[in-house]
């Protein structure tokens, strides 16, 4: 019966060990092991790649136009060279070239927006969560408004008024994104604020400051990774959308959305120029999704154990 | 089992509930389990979390969720097997025949609807009347249990009222379709004692007034020791002890009946002293033990327990153990001062 | 009750009911009312209630997590109202909270080796090394063993979970413990390890303990001082045992009953306790005495007046009008 205990003992302390070699091993093997998230961080990387390195990846510059190329194929038909793998467009810019560096302007965007917004959604909800009381109704009434506020007017306004550059668009986002952000990091805030191990942490004297970064924000972390990853999502989308109907950033700027608005002109002569920045979007949309909605099995330790 | 004149009114044989998980490893949740009861007894089934003792009560409901599967034996309520049965029939024996009452009484209601609605949609659906006497028959049941105002909890919300009284309320709607067995499952862990004599009460009232068979479910000898007519100590998902309640309590044979009959903290105490605990804590499902299941925790454990699994021996006429060395103790002698 | 640890002195813990959209004022939850008592160095009170009697919110209010209506709380000499943030931080030392709720007392991200350092952290007690070590000890004490260091919580059963919430509570050598209900919802074999731990600690480290349970036969093992908690105020308390010797109130007595009794179940013949009700809710309180809906001994004057706490004899206090009878 002693030896049983033994073995049982050692072979605990051998697990302990694996888990204890840190987090990056855990990461890797999540990686490997999690067939959603492995090939949503792939898509991911693989098209964030192209975009950084643009450069590298195709050599024409997206705004040189050639008109005695325009409308070329892509090169598997006929007509199509390889010089231009995707054709080019109505100017004779070469296509795949555009969509690489619409795709900088696209992913930027959704970043820089999304941490706007999850920066100001975070200082306002944390405040009016933890404090409460008149603060906490005034804020939460402004963001109620906002929220109620019909979307496209409210950008048909703006743009409007404003030149849609890079810096407008993107505040024109992280407006409308961030009381979603304040939302949710005052509901996880009420919840947790009176959670029985928040109570012990007061009762050994942690500060409130201690409390909100160490207690709190380990909760809502997760939480707000998740909805990112989500919302850099939409963004890409919704700005492709405003191209498309000419309220974005107007051409001869490459966006996805303005790739679209001029393809739609040549539909029937020219399929290639419409669809290809589609399928870019749908592959960037599919990878970014993929990866968040596995992400949730990493963060969350009552499904990771196996990891 | 014991075959008296009376008939039994729900017969397990040999119950085997196996839960078969991702990595290949199969948990043997309840492991050839047998036991009968018979109309107004009162069974309970004695263990730690852990033990199997709910997935039992899922089992005899056959609604054992995914990876589980009943893998072997029989459930005979009146005679017929519940493991066979289609499931539209089974649906009809759930709720109207066989109920459940749950541990955590805040989540078994919708939030959302009305508590008499509520009732009324449970007994539309078990029985043909027409609704105000539905709506009549509701309020009676509501009534007979002692409440006082039986149309106020009718218009009522579960938030209107604490989980205590939630938990009386659900025994209410557990008995609206007049079951033959009532399985609760922990219905008292997380409520405080005088609740739990309200609860215990009820269902006691249940069993003597209306002749219902009860289930108990629980970890504590105490509440054992107020409602039952037998019991089942069980350990490791397999039966360690079975038999009526007075002699069980007054001459229990297996060390772990022993240990849990004296963990209960005494009201009668005379002065501090430690409890008793049994060391260790439950096993680990997964790897069970080749001999006894209980061997490591035991204090009485000899060589035959660590190699050789104890069958489960009849004693007497109503009494059987799994142990190979019963041990002899008195519980008069050793635990009332 | 010598040499006073902790001294509560006519405590209130009051809360506004506020209604529709101003939030305008329309009533007082007296959730905690008037309250006073001692507890000496080592010793250990039970305080005993049913939910709803408001037994957190009054540990709560003590350890200073709620700032009392009215009323003082005196630890060690000194006015816990009369210190500065500096003072009450180093009081916090000494006095530990459990917190109800064992579930979900510890974070649940959080593995138990970040959980026991946690308290040191927020002290700056030791270095690096020094709060390793402490972490081992700390399981050590409450009997885990130390590869329970790189597990979360969640990886652990319920007494475990409570075993790492005493080792936290532990972590800063208090004198004082207030244990909220640190032994119901768990499993009987496993309450009665938990319990036996609690005394063992408080012999090695000469603690004292509040301690809050919902069965008197727990409070039984662990304490022979009790306090009865109605709606907020004490209907009896009885020192040295006597509540289960003599008990006077018609509460009290009905918690006695309620435990569940072998001795009284399987030797003396069948019984079935009698108790009905709930504890009524604060925000609306029965006239006279808060028990006279339950009590099968009201006569007229409880449902009118409301009795005062009055002393039976020294170690005994009942409110109850018809104790004298």
């Amino acid at each position: 019966m002693n030896l049983d205990t033994n073995i049982d003992n050692n072979t605990l302390l051998k697990k302990d060990n694996i888990n204890f070699k840190g987090k990056l091993s855990r990461w890797y093997r999540f990686l490997l092991t999690n067939k959603g998230i492995f090939f949503g961080s792939l898509i991911t990387f693989i098209v964030i790649f192209c975009v950084v390195f643009a450069p590298l990846v195709t050599t024409y510059d997206p705004l040189k136009q050639d008109i005695t190329k325009r409308l070329t194929p892509p090169m598997w038909q006929d007509g199509g060279s390889i010089e231009h793998i995707l054709g080019t467009d109505s100017m004779g810019r070469d296509l795949l070239t555009r969509i690489i560096y619409g795709g900088r302007f696209s992913l930027l965007l959704g970043l820089t927006s999304v941490l706007i917004a999850l920066m100001v959604g975070t200082l306002f909800g944390l405040i009016t969560g933890y404090y409460g009381g008149f603060l906490e109704n005034i804020l939460m009434r402004i963001v109620d408004i906002q929220l109620g506020f019909p979307f496209i007017i409210l950008v048909v306004i703006i743009l409007s008024i404003a030149e849609p550059t890079f810096w407008v668009l993107s505040a024109l986002f992280s407006l409308l994104l961030w009381p979603g952000y304040a939302r949710v990091v005052r509901s996880i805030l009420l919840s947790e604020k009176s959670a029985a191990y928040v109570l012990a942490a007061k009762s050994l004297g942690a500060s409130d400051f201690r409390i909100i970064i160490i207690y709190i924000a380990r909760n809502i972390i997760p939480s707000m990774l998740l909805m990112s990853t989500m919302d850099i999502a939409t963004i890409i989308i919704t700005e492709a959308m405003l191209g498309f109907v000419g309220l974005g950033t107007p051409p001869p700027a490459p966006t996805w959305g303005n790739i679209m608005a001029d393809g739609k002109n040549y539909i029937s002569t020219a399929w290639w120029v419409i669809t290809f920045p589609g399928v870019a979007i749908w592959i960037t949309l599919f990878g970014i999704n993929l990866f968040g909605d596995n992400l949730q099995q990493f963060v969350n330790p009552k499904l990771r154990k196996k990891y | 089992m014991p075959n008296n004149d009376q008939k039994n009114l729900l017969d397990v044989k040999n119950l085997k509930t196996h839960f078969f998980l991702n990595n290949g490893q199969i948990l043997r949740a309840v492991d050839g389990i047998s036991f009968s009861l018979k109309k107004g007894e009162c069974l309970g089934i004695v263990g730690e979390s852990g033990s199997g003792k709910s997935v039992t009560s899922r089992s005899i409901l056959n609604c054992v969720e995914s990876p589980g599967k009943i893998v072997d034996g029989e459930i005979l309520y009146e005679g017929r097997n519940l493991l066979t049965m289609s499931e539209k029939e089974l649906r009809k024996i759930r709720g109207s025949d066989i109920s459940l009452i749950f541990q955590n009484p805040t989540t078994a209601l919708d939030p959302l609807q009305k508590i008499g609605d509520q009732f009324f949609e449970t007994l539309k659906a078990h029985s043909s009347y027409n609704n105000t006497v539905i709506k009549e028959k509701v309020l009676e049941t509501i009534k007979s249990l002692g409440f006082e105002k039986p149309e106020v909890i009718y218009e009522s919300y579960p938030c209107d009222f604490s989980p205590g009284y939630i938990q009386r309320i659900m025994i209410a709607l557990a008995i609206l379709c007049k079951p033959k067995i009532v399985i609760a499952d922990e219905p008292t862990t997380t409520l405080g004692v005088t609740i739990q004599s309200q609860i215990l009460s009820m269902l006691d009232r249940l069993r003597t007034e209306l002749g219902t068979s009860i289930i108990m479910i629980t970890h504590d000898f105490g509440v054992i020791a107020q409602v039952s007519t037998k019991v089942m100590v069980m350990y490791g998902g397999q039966c360690m002890e079975y038999g009526p309640k007075k002699d069980l309590f007054l001459e229990p044979k297996h060390p772990y009946t022993i240990g849990l009959i004296r963990s209960v903290p005494l009201i009668e105490a005379r002065t501090i002293k430690k409890l008793y605990t049994i060391p260790g804590s439950p096993p680990e499902m997964i790897n069970l033990p080749s001999g006894c299941v209980f061997a490591s925790r035991c204090e009485y454990v000899g060589k035959k327990c660590l190699t050789e699994k104890p069958p489960l021996k009849k004693l007497n006429e109503e009494r059987y153990c799994s142990c190979h060395y019963p041990v002899e103790f008195n519980t008069r002698d050793e635990i009332i001062i | 009750m010598e040499q006073s640890l902790l001294k509560i002195q006519e405590l209130k813990k009051y809360f506004p009911i506020r209604k529709g959209l101003f939030k305008k004022q329309i009533g007082i939850a007296k959730v905690v009312d008037d309250i006073s008592f001692n507890i000496g160095k080592g010793e250990v009170v039970g305080l005993i209630g049913e939910s709803g009697a408001g037994k957190s919110i009054l540990l709560q209010t003590i350890a200073l997590l709620r700032q009392p209506t009215e009323g003082k709380v005196v630890f060690n000499g000194q006015d816990l109202a009369d210190c500065s943030k500096k003072e009450l931080k180093k009081i916090r030392k000494q006095m530990q909270l459990i917190p109800q709720d064992h579930q979900n007392s510890l974070h649940p991200r959080m593995t138990i080796r970040e959980i026991l350092k946690e308290p040191l952290k927020i002290h700056g007690i030791g270095s690096k090394d020094e709060k390793e070590r402490k972490a081992r000890e700390l399981l050590e004490l409450v009997e885990l063993e130390s590869n329970y260091l790189n597990r979360f919580p969640h990886q652990l059963s319920g007494g475990q979970k409570q075993r790492v919430a005493i080792a936290r509570a532990l972590a800063l050598r208090p004198e004082l413990i207030l244990c909220d209900e640190p032994v119901s919802a768990l499993d009987v074999s496993i309450q009665a390890q938990i319990l036996n731990l609690f005394m063992d600690l408080q012999k090695q480290f000469g603690l004292s303990y509040l301690f809050v349970a919902q069965d008197l036969a727990v409070l039984r093992q662990i304490s022979y001082h009790i306090l009865v908690l109605y709606l907020g105020k004490f209907i009896e308390i009885g020192l040295d045992g006597i509540i289960y010797e003599n008990p006077l109130h018609p509460y009290t007595k009905t918690f006695l009953d309620a435990s569940p009794s072998i001795k009284k179940n399987i030797y003396e013949g069948e019984r079935i306790p009698i108790t009905w009700g709930d504890v009524p809710t604060p925000l609306d309180p029965p006239a006279g005495c808060a028990f006279h809906p339950r009590c099968n001994q009201a006569i007229e004057i409880c449902q009118k007046v409301e009795p005062k706490l009055e002393k039976v004899n020294e170690k005994h206090f009942v409110a109850c009008h018809r104790v004298n009878e």
